[in-house]
């Protein structure tokens, strides 16, 4: 699971270019199953259970990451850029990122020896970063980078202990999630999709449920943690190593309220660990189709996940572990109608 | 490498050993070791075989491993890593310097030994002295390292002095609280602007991945607020950190090292690891050369210089030499720099004039590199340096300075940048400097 999980957060695959991670879902999807590719690029997998579903379910994971995107080259050969998905200033400044070409790059800063009091101790404007591949010029970096390039952090999966430290654990966690619930028996047909374009708006979300209208859909995430430092309780929205993390509102959804005590009650029933999303913030997928196709009844279940949308974002493998455990249940619940 | 050891440990050694010191396969193996075992991160040698030695220790530098290093190297195994020197130098010399994963100890860390180690490496088999250990004299005051070059001058000759600092900012742990976040100050300065997510290297009983905390949107407070070290947590990514770190305990950034375009580098530590690189490569051209240099020639090696300069001021009176040319590495071009604060990547090295600094010194210095066309460039200051000549020059009488730098961006942080080409300039000028400076 651990090796599944590395090899798809290595993957460099920005909104808009999930190609790379798409080749190795379809490539670890058995093949009893039945899959499609439409025509932007989600992954679509109908797969077969030992019942017929009484309800079509569906259970989504995004393949896309944060990135940024070439926006122009200066004189010098610095790229000018902007984000890809929602990404903070701290998350970008003194960092290192990677082409899909290849081409590394660094986002540096003036040195703060020659910065006045002010400066140093305040982020520069988001706008005013630049990228430095080590081009002279305009036209040396023009050979290497072009406007609407686009590149990822340039960081490895690392693990210590149960924690794991890597970019794109939004969302390759829930890619991991699904393809090892495709690849085990189920007890009812259910669909899997793979979507695009999640960070810049629910862009996958929303085409893919029109062709597959399921009736109820699980989101599979990662969601922010606010268990940091010195945070009281009430500041920490959902905790690492605290389980399972499932939502009943966030800014995107307000979710089925009943699909969300039965999760929180079967994972009680069952020792899954589980917390609920104490706050009303971030978004996912489900913003996106639970709206579509004439409505769906919306879950989501995440991984608590603290610095996300960073380097280094930081999650537990026993959380992922939980989070699988709960999405299954849930999944042949649904499907089989002993929820509903 | 000191170390657990691994499972099958002194197998897979052996199985190095086959590889033939094969810079190229030997990383992967290693990296393939560890997914079959998943302990790859620590490998205790206690053989003094060079070979695996150099091997092992370029293939963690590589891989971006955090590692330590304990003890000696003896002669023998100097010779053969001397056997290396061709495809060390000098870009080989500086990738070695620049990733190792060095810590900033306070009195007697691993990071001394090891440092010590890798200068003796690279400066031993330059054959800089001919012989080991006779001529090659490496004095040990706990946390420097001084080798030195007699000259043609013999015991009354003049003293030159080369220096550059092997510490690095860091920071150090004040607190470690119940659910695993530590807080710390900083040792040398640390940039607030860029610790967001960052990786860090804790160096408490054990050694831990940590992360520096950033905020969730959710939890910011306003926009304007003064960004400090002292607000800011680590995640030691570890249920039992109170366990393994202990305030004291040294930070320091994780960081693997990139190249870029034009033989352009990245990493943390090139302040001042790039000067130490081009220390041992001067070291290298003397050598190359075949002639004694008119002077003694002495290297300094120092610490410290990150929290004001203990280092050099210590050893600067100890040995008293006749004049010093400190190398440290200076402000690159980068916009929002201005053109009279900063000097340009990739043009050479930086001479360093001010009133403090020896005008005769700084004189010969652009003299030699106009005769040598070697390129430098102007880095004019009022006084202070806010290097160690400011330290050398007013160490027990006086010592008379001179100072090269190399340009860098982003300096303090863990993208510092350059190009090779000003190491080398830099070297090549002080190699120069050494072999002229008594005509």
């Amino acid at each position: 699971v651990l090796n599944q999980i590395k090899e798809l957060c290595n993957i460099d695959a920005p909104s808009g270019n999930e190609s790379a991670v798409r080749d190795y879902i379809l490539k670890n999807i058995p093949s009893d199953c039945n899959v499609t590719v439409d025509r932007v690029g989600n992954v679509i997998v109908f797969k077969k259970g030992k019942n017929a579903a009484k309800h079509k379910i569906s259970i989504d994971a995004h393949m896309d990451e944060v990135g940024v995107i070439a926006t122009s080259i200066t004189p010098d050969g610095f790229i000018k850029f902007t984000t890809v998905g929602g990404i903070e200033t701290e998350s970008l400044v003194s960092k290192r990122v990677r082409f899909l070409n290849g081409t590394v790059g660094i986002i540096g800063i003036k040195h703060g020896h020659l910065c006045d009091d002010k400066e140093l101790h305040s982020f520069p404007s988001k706008n005013s970063l630049l990228i430095d591949i080590g081009a002279k010029n305009r036209e040396e970096a023009e050979r290497y980078v072009l406007p609407g390039d686009t590149a990822v952090y340039y960081y490895e999966f690392e693990a210590q202990g149960d924690y794991i430290i890597s970019k794109a654990l939004d969302d390759r966690i829930g890619c991991g999630v699904v393809l090892r619930l495709l690849n085990e028996e189920s007890d009812c047909d259910f669909t899997a999709t793979f979507t695009i374009g999640e960070e810049i708006g629910l862009v996958g979300g929303k085409t893919v449920t029109e062709t597959v209208k399921p009736e109820a859909t699980i989101v599979i995430e990662a969601t922010t943690a606010g268990d940091i430092g010195n945070a009281d309780d009430s500041e920490c929205v959902c905790k690492v190593g605290g389980g399972a993390v499932v939502s009943f509102m966030d800014r995107s959804t307000l979710y089925d309220k009943k699909l969300f005590d039965a999760a929180l009650n079967a994972a009680k029933v069952l020792g899954i660990k589980c917390q609920s999303k104490n706050a009303v913030a971030g978004g996912n997928n489900a913003g996106a189709i639970h709206q579509s196709a004439g409505g769906v009844r919306p879950l989501a279940i995440s991984a608590p996940c603290r610095y996300i949308h960073s380097p280094s974002s930081v999650v537990n493998i026993k959380d992922i572990e939980a989070v699988y455990a709960l999405a299954k249940v849930m999944l042949s619940k649904l499907a089989s109608g002993e929820i509903w | 490498l000191e170390g657990g050891l691994i499972g099958g440990g002194a197998q897979f050694l052996e199985e190095l050993i086959h590889l033939g010191g094969t810079i190229a396969r030997i990383i992967p193996r290693i990296g393939a070791h560890e997914q079959e075992t998943g302990i790859g991160r620590y490998i205790h040698l206690e053989s003094g075989d060079a070979h695996i030695i150099i091997a092992v220790f370029q293939a963690f530098c590589d891989a971006g491993k955090g590692f330590r290093m304990h003890g000696g190297i003896d002669a023998h195994g100097l010779e053969i890593i001397g056997d290396h020197m061709g495809h060390l130098h000098p870009h080989g010399i500086f990738l070695l310097l620049i990733n190792m994963n060095a810590k900033l100890q306070m009195l007697d860390g691993v990071a001394h030994h090891f440092i010590q180690n890798i200068i003796i490496i690279q400066i031993g088999p330059a054959r800089f002295l001919q012989q080991l250990p006779g001529l090659f004299g490496v004095i040990n005051m706990g946390r420097i390292i001084f080798a030195i070059h007699p000259g043609a001058g013999g015991e009354g000759g003049i003293r030159t002095l080369g220096h550059a600092h092997i510490d690095e900012i860091a920071m150090i742990v004040t607190s470690v609280s119940e659910n695993g976040f530590l807080k710390v100050a900083q040792v040398g300065g640390i940039d607030p602007r860029t610790l967001g997510a960052q990786r860090v290297d804790i160096w408490g009983k054990e050694h831990l991945i940590g992360v520096f905390c950033s905020t969730p949107p959710h939890l910011k407070k306003e926009d304007d607020q003064k960004l400090k070290l002292s607000d800011m947590y680590i995640d030691a990514c570890c249920e039992n950190a109170k366990d393994i770190v202990s305030p004291g305990d040294i930070v320091t950034f994780r960081t693997k090292g990139i190249e870029l375009l034009n033989d352009g580098y990245s990493c943390k530590s090139i302040d001042d690891r790039s000067a130490v690189a081009a220390l041992c490569y001067s070291a290298y051209l003397i050598n190359e050369s075949g002639k004694k240099p008119p002077v003694n020639i002495a290297f300094l090696f120092s610490d410290k210089e990150e929290i004001g300069g203990m280092g050099a001021a210590t050893m600067s009176y100890k040995y008293f030499p006749d004049e010093a040319i400190a190398v440290d590495v200076g402000f690159g071009d980068y916009p929002g720099c201005s053109e009279d604060e900063s000097c340009k990547m990739g043009q050479g090295t930086m001479l360093g004039i001010s009133p403090l600094l020896s005008r005769n010194i700084t004189n010969r210095l652009k003299s030699i590199a106009e005769q040598e066309g070697i390129p430098y460039q102007y880095d004019v200051m009022g006084g202070r340096t806010g290097t160690n000549a400011d330290k050398i020059t007013l160490s027990k009488s006086g010592i008379p300075c001179g100072l090269l730098s190399i340009p860098i961006r982003s300096m303090h942080t863990t993208v510092e940048s350059l190009f090779i080409e000003d190491i080398v300039a830099t070297a090549k000028l002080l190699a120069a400097y050494a072999m002229k400076v008594g005509e």
